[in-house]
């Protein structure tokens, strides 16, 4: 770890060498080194979906090939009390979730392989690979299956050949293709066609070109940064805005040298956004960002919010299993979700696509299952169309599918503006029973501000007031004064404000003008890392106020930043205030993706260092 | 390396019982330090309490306390774990924890919410199409943290009342179910199976990570150190998984002959288990098992005449009526014997140094219930072997102190509630994995608040375990 003054030192160099962190016609800025960075879960099975030419929904794929029990036997599912689960889906596989870097996944620094990821590889890649067998794609001829054998085998090697192509991403190299070539050799002389077949592209699927992004640059340019190859950069672009792999107008426009230029990046990445695998790729983000990747674990308690959903706060009978409070929950914690995706992807896709909007828009979309929570006020919009999807729950052991409607809505200005007052982003940031403004203080200032908190004080957590519904002050008064000693004052001066600002939302983000009978506070004012003031009457005046703060913008692209590169780029990182002040000034977020495709941040690798590859 | 062919099988351990031929079962030659292992056993629907606590006068209900079992004769002994009596050196009873992190859980029904509490320690996933934990089991932990690189991390086994697939237990690092091996067949192939059956298919798997392996290596001169650094990490991770799979199908083992393809009984399937359990210990095949316990037939323990079903038969009436308690006391008494005779056999089997395989095994017996009634309230776990971090030979008693209101029969307790619970079980989690060499702070959950909104810490081990 450097110290201060040192670091200080380092960082003023680095400005004189980078030209006060601008990119100069001289000598591009690159971002620092990324180590290879691999394919996240998500990643994984988008490319996989791609790669054999299926949709991205496990009920659309075929059935598992009969070959596929041989090569990798299912597992009995094991039994709860009543009845075993249903089989899993044959995609996505469900893969452990990376430790994560700052929230984000996909970050260099947030992943280390362990023994169980990397069986979890080999089993996924053992399941998968028979599906290559009948896969719309796999497959350079027509009727493989009834080919004479001679046949059969060079139809079955060039499609491996093209296969391993698009898994790579790359064209092979020659001593590659020939370890390719005789590792099909020695499945086709061990056993049947088919087998050999699954046997090589499970090979391939466990193989560091597909699983790793390598990314050894073009070198042949010289200097202190050199371009990422025409390949590389083509998958950088494809994982940054869709989270899988290129597909074949990008590998083509890769190939023919479009990407070389800034204007082509430019074009591409506009093309990619308006391609729909980007919309789930955009809002994968934005769930990380908030956090709300979790919020299908919200547990709000029954004894609190059991009578707004129409049941008693207790069961009725002691010995009876509660059915009904998890099958109200369920669908209330999918419909939050689907309520953020929407939010989120109508607002950046279909609405004014600024940051301003994603902070600030009061509309958005409900349910039957959530209405209780929106109340009288929210106003549905019949004249746009309703979105139904089907939800997974589980109610007293037994697994179930049901059919969720989401309605979109308008709410009062008064009460909702944007991201921050969803109910999923307010449920997360709350206990069972109250809201918890530590925790939606410290997302703010986290996740909005980029400044990091910490870890609590030793015994932080068992000092917070009880989670009781019987009080004798309000949730801020209550936790004002647990946070008042010495030792927590010099954070919670801090973190405080911003939580209090969403007093107006109870623990399952219901708005409240009174908490225990007195009118809610939630007034106050913030000084953010750089100076920035900000002084609010509440959550909404707030959200606005975030809207425009610069710290807040500078902080969104800093973690697109570092999202897109997959490194946890320090805020002081030559090339980003570029993109900050463009973003700044235009408060377009599909702008904003396309500015940060096509930087020298994005398309430019350091060279000089140890790690370098050759 | 020896041949497949020369695995040596022998018949039945548990029917040979201490009779062992000499040398014929012995655990591989160790290192300096003994090799530990761990057996999680989970029976279904809790403990008749009264019958199975032990109350020697002049100990109070108000302090903690310890009693010294050495000095306890067989009809002071608790009668549901009477078979134990021999083994009593060896156990720590504990009376005084809940499971009270799944009172206030809320999806799933009380027993698969109990699995999962039980033994991760964490809540319930609600939002899926099965019943997940949000984290891994203790054995999971532990298998991640002692298992030989080249063998099996852990073995899942259900005893059930067909063939059915386990009761939930273990979660992988993911809170996935793992599946349960229900067949003694089964569990016998994934065991001795690679070794004795030559599997082709298997064999050829293993390429698939031979190949991926050496296009790393091809790879890695081409890599500055950073990179290749980190593609190591993972590729030296793919190595030894294929190492692991070959040297599972080539492994020298004394291994217990080939088991029936079914047994009709509950009890010799527990047997037959027990026996696959002792060899894989005694080879090192895998070092933690666990063990899920599920519907024994009536008839087995002699309730057959009561009702032919233990959960909706018996279980839920305890409080209801005394023969169908009696009845629960004689199913555990029956699942006590069934342990006993894995103690027994497990001691049969010398390991280094003169100790006995039991000598460095640490059995771990709960459930996912208190009683049969769906309480949480009183959780019995018994803890039999690791004296080489416990102090066994003891049953220890705490109060119930803990601020979380617990359900309650009303014949129990007018109201239904209790106004507070026992120690919540994590605490055991954390002194079980502290014992099996993983020190952790916490095991699941780190905290949460009771019903009333006090602060309830998880974290730590319990303490007194060591004293």
């Amino acid at each position: 770890m450097l110290s201060r003054p040192l670091r200080v030192w380092c960082i003023l160099l680095s400005l004189a060498v980078t030209g006060g962190g601008r990119s100069s016609a001289a000598e591009p800025v690159a971002a620092p080194r990324t180590a290879p960075l691999a394919l996240t879960p998500a990643e994984y099975n988008n490319t996989i979906a791609d790669l054999l030419g299926f949709p991205r929904d496990g009920d659309r794929w075929p059935a598992r090939p009969a070959i596929a029990d041989t090569l990798s036997p299912p597992h009995a599912a094991s039994k709860g009390v009543f009845v075993p689960p249903p089989p899993p889906p044959v995609w996505p596989w469900r893969f452990p979730a990376e430790p994560g870097s700052d929230g984000f996944e996909g970050i260099a620094q947030g992943q280390n392989p362990s023994s169980y990821q990397v069986e979890e590889l080999h089993h996924a890649a053992m399941h998968f690979a028979s599906f290559a067998l009948v896969s719309p794609t796999f497959f350079s001829c027509a009727t493989w299956a009834t080919l004479p054998a001679t046949q059969q085998e060079t139809c079955a090697w060039m499609s491996l050949e093209r296969f391993a192509e698009r898994a790579y991403r790359r064209p092979l190299r020659a001593q590659e293709r020939e370890r390719l070539e005789a590792f099909w050799h020695a499945n086709i002389a061990a056993g049947p066609r088919d087998q050999a077949v699954a046997l090589t592209v499970a090979g391939i699927l466990q193989a560091p070109a597909f699983h790793f992004r390598v990314e050894p640059g073009d070198a042949s340019a010289g200097g202190t940064t050199a371009g990422l190859s025409k390949w590389e950069l083509a998958t950088r672009l494809s994982y940054f805005l869709w989270d899988s792999m290129p597909d074949e107008t990008l590998f083509a426009a890769a190939d023919s040298g479009q990407l070389a230029t800034t204007e082509g990046l430019e074009r591409h990445a506009r093309r990619m956004l308006e391609d729909p695998k980007a919309r789930p790729a955009i809002v994968h983000f934005h769930h990380q960002w908030l956090g709300t990747d979790k919020v299908l674990l919200v547990a709000p308690a029954r004894r609190a919010f059991g009578p707004l959903f129409g049941i008693s706060p207790r069961l009725d009978n002691a010995r009876d299993d509660d059915l009904k409070w998890p099958a109200i929950m369920g669908p209330v914690r999918h419909s939050m979700q689907l309520e953020t995706e929407l939010f989120v992807e109508q607002t950046i896709f279909d609405g004014a696509g600024t940051f301003n909007a994603l902070l600030t828009d009061n509309h958005g979309y409900m349910s039957d299952a959530t209405a209780p929570i929106y109340g009288a006020h929210a106003t549905r919009i019949p004249t746009r169309p309703t979105v139904t999807r089907t939800i997974e729950i589980v109610v007293a052991s037994i697994g179930r599918r049901q059919s969720l409607t989401l309605y979109p809505a308008e709410f009062p200005r008064n009460e909702r503006a944007g991201v921050l007052t969803l109910p999923s982003v307010l449920a997360l940031g709350a206990y069972a029973v109250q809201p918890g403004p530590i925790l939606r203080g410290k997302r703010v200032l986290e996740r909005l501000a980029c400044m990091d908190m910490g870890a609590p004080i030793q015994g932080a957590e068992a000092a917070l007031p009880p989670d009781t519904l019987t009080a004798e002050s309000t949730n801020r008064q209550r936790t004002a004064a647990a946070t008042s000693p010495a030792a927590c004052t010099a954070c919670h001066k801090l973190i405080n404000p911003p939580g209090f600002a969403f007093e107006h939302y109870d623990a399952i983000g219901r708005w409240r003008a009174q908490d225990n009978g007195q009118p809610v506070d939630a007034s106050g004012s913030l000084t953010l890392r750089g100076g920035e003031e900000i002084t609010f009457t509440d959550g909404i005046d707030f959200a606005r106020k975030l809207a425009t703060s610069n710290r807040v913008r500078d902080c969104y692209v800093l973690h697109w930043t570092r999202y897109a590169l997959g490194n946890q780029l320090e805020e002081t990182a030559p090339g980003l205030e570029a993109l900050q002040e463009r973003f700044r000034e235009n408060d377009s977020i599909k702008g904003l993706l396309v500015s940060i495709a096509s930087s020298d941040l994005f398309r430019m690798r350091p060279t000089g260092n140890p790690g370098d590859n050759r | 390396m020896i041949s497949r062919r020369h695995l040596l099988q022998l018949g039945g351990l548990t029917a040979l019982g201490a009779g062992l031929p000499g040398g014929a079962l012995r655990a591989f030659a160790q290192g300096p330090a003994p090799t530990r292992r761990l057996v999680v056993v989970s029976h279904c629907h809790g403990w008749p309490y009264a019958a199975w606590r032990m109350r020697p006068t002049g100990k109070s209900d108000d302090q903690p306390w310890t009693l010294d079992l050495s000095s306890l004769a067989q009809s002071e002994f608790s009668k549901p774990l009477a078979p134990l009596y021999e083994h009593r050196r060896r156990l720590l009873a504990l009376d005084g924890l809940s499971l009270a992190t799944a009172e206030l859980d809320t999806g799933g029904n009380r027993h698969d919410r109990g699995w999962i509490h039980a033994w991760t320690g964490n809540n319930a996933d609600f939002a899926a199409r099965d019943t997940r934990s949000t984290s891994a089991s203790l054995d999971q932990l532990i298998a991640a943290h002692i298992a030989r690189p080249d063998r099996l991390p852990s073995l899942e086994l259900s005893v059930d009342a067909a063939l059915e697939a386990g009761r939930p237990i273990s979660y992988n690092l993911g809170g996935v179910r793992l599946p349960a091996e229900s067949t003694p067949l089964g569990a016998w192939e994934r065991v001795f199976g690679p070794a004795s059956s030559g599997d082709a298919v298997g064999t050829r798997r293993r390429t698939t990570l031979d190949f991926a392996y050496d296009e790393y290596r091809e790879l890695a001169p081409r890599l500055g150190a950073t990179d290749r650094a980190r593609l190591e990490s993972h590729f030296g991770l793919v190595q030894r998984l294929g190492h692991r799979l070959e040297a599972l199908a080539t492994l020298a083992c004394t291994a217990p002959a080939r088991p029936a393809a079914s047994f009709e009984k509950y009890d010799k399937r527990f047997d037959a288990f027990t026996d696959i359990i002792a060899a894989a210990f005694s080879c090192d095949i895998t070092r933690v098992v666990s063990l899920s316990l599920g519907e024994m037939p009536t008839a087995e323990f002699g309730a057959d005449k009561i009702s032919d079903k233990v959960h909706k038969g018996i279980a839920h009436y305890i409080y209801d009526d005394p023969k169908k308690y009696a009845a629960m006391t004689a199913y555990l008494q029956h699942h006590a014997r069934q342990v006993a005779r894995l103690v027994s056999t497990l001691e049969a089997i010398p390991d280094a140094g003169g100790d006995s395989v039991m000598d460095n095994t640490l059995i771990v017996w709960g459930s996912e219930l208190g009683d049969g009634w769906h309480g949480y309230g009183h959780y019995c776990p018994v803890l039999i072997g690791g004296s080489w971090a416990f102090k066994t030979g003891r049953y220890m008693y705490w109060p119930h102190q803990t601020p979380a209101e617990m359900r309650v029969p009303s014949q129990i307790l007018a109201g239904g509630t209790t106004r507070l619970s026992g120690i919540p079980h994590q605490r055991l989690l954390v002194s079980v994995a502290g014992a099996m060499g993983l020190e952790v702070d916490h095991v699941g959950l780190k905290h949460v608040r009771g019903q009333r909104g006090d602060f309830i810490g998880l974290s730590g081990p319990l303490n007194g375990l060591t004293a």
